[in-house]
């Protein structure tokens, strides 16, 4: 085979490779139609699909599916914002002087990045149910207090009766993230070069102004492209909340295959959504990530 | 220039030094007086960079004493603070900010540590630029500059904090050779002005013009100091002029 | 010089005695939260029956408990899924270097679909969806997602590693006039295979840890034993922090692996 001599060389040729792929590729395809159809005789029917997403729930409100999109991306934020909060803490405890904090930190993000998410979502979620939700008994004063709940904290927080259940997935989420923007921001400050640092501190800069001014802003154009991956994994890691009863997408969407019985149309849906929402995140973050750190490309 | 009847501005005694099992500074002793230009010269390994420093608390001693500008350095003790802006310091690399324009690399430190006002530092930079005459740069971002603009940006930045002291670690040996004119132009009107400098570098030509004291150094210890005529002309020293016979030998053919 | 290299060589010993100190104090910290927290809800430890799972003795023999038998099938499935994942990755890594323009989208393709999906949804509708239709059992779909979504990831790697070779290395080999397959052999596998090692070996352990999902479709791995004993016993705390145990052994001893030889491989590069 033979490999391009630059990643963007643009002399196209189609070859026997070519040929070879697209016939394979067909096979693929036809085998699959093939199975699906006349093998175990499965009965599409995407209309019925197409509905029973689209039915509003019982009071006329927004359908099921669509306020599982709607949570998974309420999740997501909330996550985004506590986890990097927690990940830029522990990443620079990593560098303090003491060497307990160091030690602690050091010990969270390894655990965390070499555990199962799913083990820790287990273990968390035991934690949660009977030791953190007995803590919140402020909560159900609120919760109580507002019944008449403004539109606005519907769209932020979803509705009343689940605030707990949102909680606990964002924590769970966040405290993952957590260890992985951690590990990014640590390497990000750590990329910076030791004359810098030498630098700042012979013009006798004291030691918040040397992070506020010499270290931060050079660090901030290393760590935002990885950090920009890191939410949409974060996006795609809080599928798994679904497993300790988190009420999002991947939840819903196992309601609702159970419920209609339209498996296949369902979970291709469920896949579909996801897709769209890391591809469209993905593009937008991109343009963030451009605007960025253009400044620096251009002073560097 | 030497004004003997007051103390040394710096003061170093019976430093020794340790890199793990690797001994780095061997009994140094060493007094700079006020207004004194003195070059620092040695094979590389041999405890120069290290020495200066140390004067500064970039590297902290193990044992002897370190006094500069009459504070006590205490050996393995990073005190930066009592020095405050008093020592000032120019790198091999220069290490300037590259994400803030030269206007904004001069102008920071002023501002955060003397407290001075945005309109009061704009000057102050501005002043410093033109006396590394490069005054119409102040816009532009460190790597748009040559190396050599780069380094009198970097000693600029240095002039800014109104320091009793500036070392030198080097400051040419990362230039292009037809940038180090300009820059060793820059630092010898900084000595004649008389503020005190100790300059790590093998140019000998500032050496002889500006210094008024040479040291040379081997092996972490001080083989040999004195006038620049003395040490370059009439070594006392094997090791220094083996040093010096491989320096003249390279600048002969280069 | 002896004085203060011995007073080094004490202050070492003095910073590892620190660290280890600090780190017993955190692991006795930890401990003590888990245990205030149980006794809140008066939850009673029952440790010793721990050993009853890992070890059981059957008629004076001694033979793997449930849980090590589920680590046994974590162990092959991550192992199985390895070598889908190494030959997914390499193929997909050519074909992305490929001229073939079939080749490359293929390869785009595979990898933006994996990347912006989740695992879970992958695997979900691996079994619902594929398995039925190609009438795969449990292990083989549960080996094919992990295998696809690693593979996905692995790619980027080899990709990385086969352009990050110097281009005066090719270079050079032809000067040398050395063929293809000599400079291959001698030249460029070598380096890249060494530069691939440590994040391949990084690779493994994403693959040991997201083993676990597969407990989601029933398969009896580490996870799922956990949850089972769990269901029966009700050592809730026991269980899952012996199973996060063994997880950590496996997958922070390669991780370590890895960051040793990628620190020592930079320090040789250096010198």
């Amino acid at each position: 085979m033979a490999l391009a001599p630059h990643p963007r060389a643009s002399r196209y040729k189609f070859s026997w490779l070519d040929v070879i792929l697209l016939v394979a590729l067909a096979a693929v395809g036809t085998w699959i139609w093939f199975r699906s159809s006349i093998g175990i005789a499965y009965d599409w029917n995407w209309t019925e699909a197409f509905e029973t997403i689209n039915t509003p729930d019982r009071d006329g409100g927004t359908p099921y599916f669509y306020t599982g999109v709607i949570a998974t991306l309420r999740l997501s934020l909330w996550s985004a914002m506590i986890a990097t909060m927690l990940g830029v803490l522990i990443g620079l405890g990593r560098r303090s002087g003491i060497s307990s904090i160091r030690v602690v930190c050091s010990s969270y993000i390894q655990m965390i990045r070499n555990m199962p998410p799913l083990v820790f979502i287990f273990i968390f979620y035991f934690f949660i149910s009977n030791q953190l939700i007995p803590l919140l008994g402020l909560e159900n004063l609120l919760r109580a207090s507002t019944d008449d709940q403004s539109y606005v904290s519907g769209i932020l927080f979803g509705p009343a009766r689940l605030w707990e259940n949102l909680l606990s997935g964002v924590l769970c989420i966040s405290f993952i993230g957590g260890a992985y923007i951690a590990e990014i921001v640590r390497a990000g400050i750590g990329a910076i070069p030791r004359g810098q640092w030498e630098a700042a501190e012979s013009l006798g800069l004291k030691k918040l102004d040397r992070y506020r001014f010499v270290i931060f802003p050079q660090a901030f154009a290393r760590i935002v492209p990885p950090l920009t991956g890191q939410y949409i994994s974060l996006v795609k890691d809080s599928s798994i909340v679904s497993l300790i009863s988190i009420q999002e997408l991947t939840f819903v969407g196992t309601e609702i295959a159970n419920s209609s019985g339209l498996i296949f149309e369902t979970w291709i849906f469920v896949g579909l959504v996801y897709f769209l929402l890391c591809l469209v995140l993905s593009l937008g973050l991109r343009f963030v990530e451009r605007r960025v750190t253009m400044h620096f490309h251009m002073a560097a | 220039m030497n004004d003997t009847s007051t103390p040394p501005i710096i003061e170093v005694g019976h430093v020794n030094k340790w890199f793990g099992d690797f001994q780095v500074l061997r009994d140094i002793n060493l007094d700079v007086r006020r207004g004194e230009c003195v070059v620092i010269c040695g094979p590389s390994g041999s405890g120069k960079s290290t020495l200066i420093r140390c004067i500064n608390r970039l590297e902290t001693h193990d044992e002897g004493t370190v006094r500069v500008n009459g504070i006590e350095l205490k050996a393995g003790e990073r005190h930066t603070k009592s020095l405050g802006s008093s020592v000032g310091m120019v790198f091999q690399d220069f290490n300037l900010f590259p994400h803030m324009t030269v206007m904004e690399n001069l102008t920071l430190a002023p501002m955060r540590n003397l407290k001075v006002s945005k309109s009061d530092a704009l000057v102050l930079g501005a002043r410093y630029l033109d006396r590394v005459h490069i005054g119409d740069q102040a816009d532009k971002y460190p790597a748009q500059l040559s190396g050599g603009q780069q380094q009198r940006v970097a000693i600029a930045r240095s002039l800014c904090m109104k320091p009793e002291i500036l070392l030198f670690d080097e400051p040419t040996s990362a230039l292009d050779p037809e940038m180090i004119r300009e820059v060793l132009d820059v630092m010898s009107e900084v000595a004649e002005e008389g503020i005190t400098m100790v300059c790590v570098s093998h140019e000998m030509g500032f050496a002889k013009k500006a210094a008024d004291k040479v040291i040379f150094m081997d092996h972490g210890e001080i083989v040999e100091r004195g006038d620049p005529d003395v040490i370059f002309h009439n070594p006392q020293h094997e090791r220094t002029r083996a040093f010096l016979d491989q320096i003249l030998h390279y600048e002969a053919t280069a | 010089m002896t004085a203060s290299s011995s007073w080094s060589n004490r202050s070492r010993l003095r910073t590892a005695a620190l660290a280890w100190g600090q780190s017993l104090l955190l692991a006795a910290a930890a401990f003590w939260v888990v245990a205030n927290g149980a006794e809140r809800i008066n939850y009673r430890w029952q440790w010793y029956r721990i050993s009853d799972f890992l070890i059981a003795e059957r008629d004076g023999v001694l033979t793997a408990g449930p849980l090590l038998d589920g680590l046994l099938v974590t162990l092959e499935i991550s192992f199985y899924s390895l070598v889908l994942t190494l030959i997914l990755g390499l193929a997909t890594a050519l074909l992305r270097l490929s001229l073939s323009l079939v080749g490359r989208a293929l390869a785009r393709g595979y990898i933006e679909l994996i990347r912006n999906t989740p695992l879970l949804i992958q695997l979900y509708i691996m079994y619902f969806v594929l398995g039925p239709i190609l009438g795969w059992d449990r292990i083989t779909t549960a080996v094919v997602s992990l295998g696809l979504f690693q593979g996905a990831y692995t790619a980027e790697i080899i990709r990385a590693g086969l352009l990050a070779l110097p281009r005066g290395q090719r270079e050079a080999c032809h000067t040398l006039g050395l063929t293809a397959f000599d400079s291959y052999r001698y030249v460029i596998l070598p380096q890249v295979v060494r530069n691939m090692l440590p994040p391949l070996t990084n690779e493994a352990v994403s693959l040991i840890k997201n083993s676990s999902i597969v407990s989601v479709i029933a398969i009896f791995d580490l996870t799922t034993v956990g949850r089972n004993i769990i269901a029966d016993t009700f050592l809730t705390f026991e269980i899952w922090l012996t199973v996060a145990a063994i997880y950590l052994i496996f997958t922070i001893s390669l991780s370590t692996l890895s960051d040793t030889a990628e620190r020592r491989m930079h320090a040789d590069v250096r010198r």
